[in-house]
């Protein structure tokens, strides 16, 4: 399949080496000089240098040939407005953009955009994935004892869940001062309390033993 | 009428201080500091024109010039691209009743007014001012 694309930084780039290697037929469009010859040391004439909002270096490029465009500039503009000539003037089966806007992604579908990548919404998801779902929550200092009172969460799962409170080992000095079951329902902690998913502990610690207490808290078999 | 202006070039500038000295209620949107020069102090100090820096594209910006309950948006800015994506979301997403977009190149003034909005060319408008203006050309 015939692709064109507009934008030869690191992803239209990125698409290009990837997309040769699979045997398609590539074109690339970017007004950088020095990135236009970089592919062209690289791969031959598949770049040239240009406007991919502008009619007439469309057409020269066989955009009407193409079987999909894709719009890759860090431009969410000019990516619309590329997409949408390739689409109204050259009648390109698909269209993709990449939007660092979220707020374009579902905007440039509405006006016509077959896909549309959306660069921080890819990233957040992401990092969600990374970022602990169950932090500790310092809800304060104990001044002048190097202590403090966190609040954390037992995920679904943790190996603590369905354990007697005297059978976990917290770190030295740790107390549970309070329970607070998935629905509000707070319990004084005893030893023969029982721990349930997503129950909330509110405990007074050392500040070095914070870290140990959300392994603890948190561990997953 | 209540008119929100994206881009305080020369050209944004001048629709700007007209229509605010003609008692409109203008919003300028504006992310260069350079750019917020061309505007007349006095109108811009008086409060007459109210100045908001900011990507004009961007929603939040425009709504903070006011685009709910704006009657026209002008996106006069020299990027024709920017130019565009702003018209189509004042259109789309604002619902404006009425909505201009200047454009340069002559391939988005087709794309952009097949697609229902009213674009304004100041090339060739010039350039058929400077036609008319010597009538010794058949």
């Amino acid at each position: 399949m015939y692709i064109v694309i507009i934008g030869a930084g690191r992803i239209g780039r990125g698409l290009a080496r990837s997309q040769l290697a699979t045997g398609q037929e590539i074109f690339l469009i970017d007004n950088d000089p020095a990135r236009v010859q970089m592919l062209r040391t690289t791969f031959g004439s598949i770049a040239r240098l240009g406007d991919g909002t502008n009619v007439t270096n469309l057409r020269e490029a066989g955009v009407a040939r193409a079987g999909l465009f894709i719009a890759a500039t860090g431009d969410d503009a000019v990516n619309l407005a590329a997409c949408q000539l390739a689409r109204q003037v050259f009648n390109v089966p698909k269209t993709v953009a990449v939007a660092l806007d979220p707020e374009n992604a579902t905007l440039f579908e509405a006006l016509g955009v077959d896909d549309v990548v959306s660069l921080t919404d890819l990233a957040m998801t992401r990092l969600a994935s990374v970022v602990p779902s169950h932090p500790v929550v310092r809800l304060m200092p104990l001044a002048g004892r190097n202590r403090e009172m966190v609040a954390l969460k037992i995920p679904a799962g943790a190996n603590v869940v369905n354990r007697m409170l005297s059978e976990v080992v917290l770190p030295y000095g740790s107390s549970v001062i309070l329970v607070i079951g998935p629905t509000g329902q707070t319990e004084e902690p005893r030893p023969d309390t029982v721990l349930g998913a997503e129950d909330e502990l509110i405990v007074v610690t050392p500040v070095e033993g914070t870290q140990s207490l959300w392994e603890t808290l948190t561990e997953m078999p | 009428m209540k008119v929100v202006i994206m881009g305080s070039g020369r050209i944004g500038a001048r629709v700007a201080s007209s229509l605010s000295t003609d008692g409109h209620d203008v919003s300028v949107i504006e992310p260069s500091p350079t750019q917020v020069m061309n505007l007349p102090r006095s109108l811009v100090d008086g409060g007459a024109i109210k100045l908001v820096a900011g990507d004009g594209s961007s929603s939040s910006v425009m709504l903070e010039a006011g685009i709910e309950d704006a009657d026209v948006f002008l996106a006069l800015s020299g990027n024709d691209a920017l130019n565009g994506l702003a018209a189509q979301k004042a259109k789309t997403v604002f619902r404006t009743r009425r909505v201009v977009c200047r454009v340069k190149d002559e391939g988005l003034r087709e794309l952009y007014t097949s697609l229902g909005i009213t674009v304004t060319s100041p090339t060739a408008l010039v350039a058929d001012v400077i036609l008319q203006t010597v009538p010794e050309i058949p």
